[in-house]
């Protein structure tokens, strides 16, 4: 199910800002097979590519394993 | 104190050679932050990847040691085994008390452990997977038994918050991957590339480099250039860094492509400000090399001279200013080692080089160098997220058949 589009491009620009340069790189490598299922390429996000829920909250976990806190947004 | 293996320097081709197994220097801030690259992908199960390849290659170098030097004797055969695996910078292992059907080693001196925490801080989960498949393949070569005879445990480590790692070694079948050595590979005659005129002192400075100490402690450590050195096995890397590529390609094509060799890259570029940075603030650059450099352009063919001495192939830059330069390697250790093992590329797979050239002109042109910054974390965070960057685009691949590896880097923003 596809959620609104924005999320994803607001979580990734968070993760930059709080994590280090190697964050989204990272973050790419460990959400790979759902990044390829969603048929999305993670360094093209922008403010309207919209994914599942699912897909969201993979990125989430993975934002959080390697900044070390929740993204709030 | 002279070592009790062989150790053999072939020159032309930039090598140091143990037992034909290719040895590299690399810091332990390249060696944890590869290793992680690989747990990052956690869909897949790297972990019997960094033990096998680690097993490989030490059971192929000390069978050959053994043999080169006709030693049959167990325990004398363990002791050279202990040497070198201290010499080369992995920490402390004895096999005393060790017999074929195997036994525990218990030591408080690991590089991975070290330096996984010195780099990360603690982990969740031991993280000494290289020593573990080394002591399996050691073991096997001590005891005259096919690679792949032993396996190991390693549940407890000093990163993980043990007073000491610990490796539980069973006769039995290994669950780990065997890999087919790869050996030297396939070396090029080469002729050097002209380079600009500069009074830099590349022979002088590959001979005297050469000739610095750089071996283990008595806990097996070389802390040199602000950095733990290892003298680490090029099979090894390439093994690793390889199969996470191939298998990454293979499952999830362009993007899985591109997302390990975006964090391939970042690891060379993380070595070259951690190694070459260290080098170039050092004293013993200050006393050898410094002297003699009069621009910024002097600087970079100074730690191009200095990377000749680290096994990596013959290292040139053929131009350099400061917005461009083109840098030339014959025999760059991920090509020879791909070739050797893989065949032919079909793309650019020398990642550690790729980084290490955007990582020196961003030292030399952006980050100030010269000026002695502090090398820290905060430091290369700053650098690397500045919007001025060095970028790399490849111009040949001896992988894919070309006589050379060669890259340009050029400055964007």
């Amino acid at each position: 199910m596809t959620v609104e589009s924005g999320g994803l491009f607001r979580v990734l620009e968070w993760a930059k800002e709080h994590g280090d340069v190697s964050t989204v790189s990272r973050v790419r490598v460990m959400v790979l097979p759902m990044t390829v299922k969603e048929r999305i390429i993670l360094d093209r996000v922008g403010p309207t590519t919209a994914c599942s829920a699912e897909y969201l909250s993979a990125v989430r976990r993975a934002v959080k394993n390697v900044v070390g806190r929740e993204c709030p947004l | 104190m002279s070592e009790t293996f062989d150790v053999s320097v072939d020159v032309n081709h930039r090598r140091c050679i143990v037992g034909d197994e290719p040895m590299i220097f690399h810091c332990h801030h390249y060696n944890v932050s590869l290793q992680r690259a690989l747990l990052d992908a956690s869909y897949v199960d790297f972990r019997p990847v960094l033990v096998g390849a680690a097993a490989s290659v030490a059971h192929a170098q000390l069978a050959r040691v053994f043999s080169q030097q006709s030693v049959a004797a167990p325990r004398a055969r363990a002791r050279i085994a202990s040497d070198l695996y201290r010499w080369a910078g992995f920490g402390t292992a004895s096999f005393d008390g060790i017999g074929a059907e195997g036994g525990t080693i218990r030591t408080p001196n690991s590089h991975y452990a070290l330096g996984w925490k010195s780099r990360f801080g603690a982990s969740s989960e031991p993280v000494c997977f290289f020593a573990t498949g080394w002591i399996a393949g050691a073991m096997a070569a001590i005891f005259d038994r096919p690679a792949g005879s032993y396996s190991v445990r390693h549940d407890e480590c000093c990163a993980a918050g043990a007073s000491e790692c610990a490796f539980v070694v069973t006769l039995g079948p290994a669950t780990s991957e065997s890999y087919a050595a790869a050996g030297v590979g396939a070396l090029s005659n080469h002729v050097p590339r002209p380079i600009p005129e500069t009074p830099v002192d590349y022979d002088g400075i590959l001979a005297a480099v050469s000739g610095m100490p750089l071996v283990g402690d008595a806990e097996g450590n070389i802390p040199a250039f602000g950095v733990y050195l290892t003298r680490q096995y090029a099979n090894y890397y390439n093994r690793v860094s390889f199969e996470f590529l191939r298998s990454l390609e293979t499952s999830y094509g362009e993007e899985g492509r591109a997302a390990a060799e975006a964090v391939l890259v970042e690891a060379g570029r993380v070595c070259a400000f951690n190694t070459f940075g260290g080098i170039m603030t050092s004293t013993e650059w200050d006393a050898l090399i410094r002297p003699a450099l009069k621009t910024d352009e002097d600087w970079v063919h100074g730690m191009v001279a200095v990377a000749n001495a680290l096994g990596w192939g013959r290292w040139q830059v053929t131009s350099v200013s400061a917005d461009e330069a083109e840098f030339v390697i014959h025999d760059d250790y991920e090509s020879v080692g791909y070739l050797a093992s893989y065949g032919r590329a079909t793309h650019p797979i020398s990642y550690l080089a790729r980084g290490g050239v955007e990582g020196l002109m961003t030292l030399v042109y952006l980050a100030r160098i010269v000026d002695r910054p502090t090398l820290d974390t905060a430091f290369y965070e700053a650098t690397f997220r500045a919007s001025a960057r060095f970028e790399a685009t490849s111009l040949a691949s001896r992988a894919m058949g070309d006589e050379i590896t060669a890259f340009r880097v050029s400055r964007r923003g």
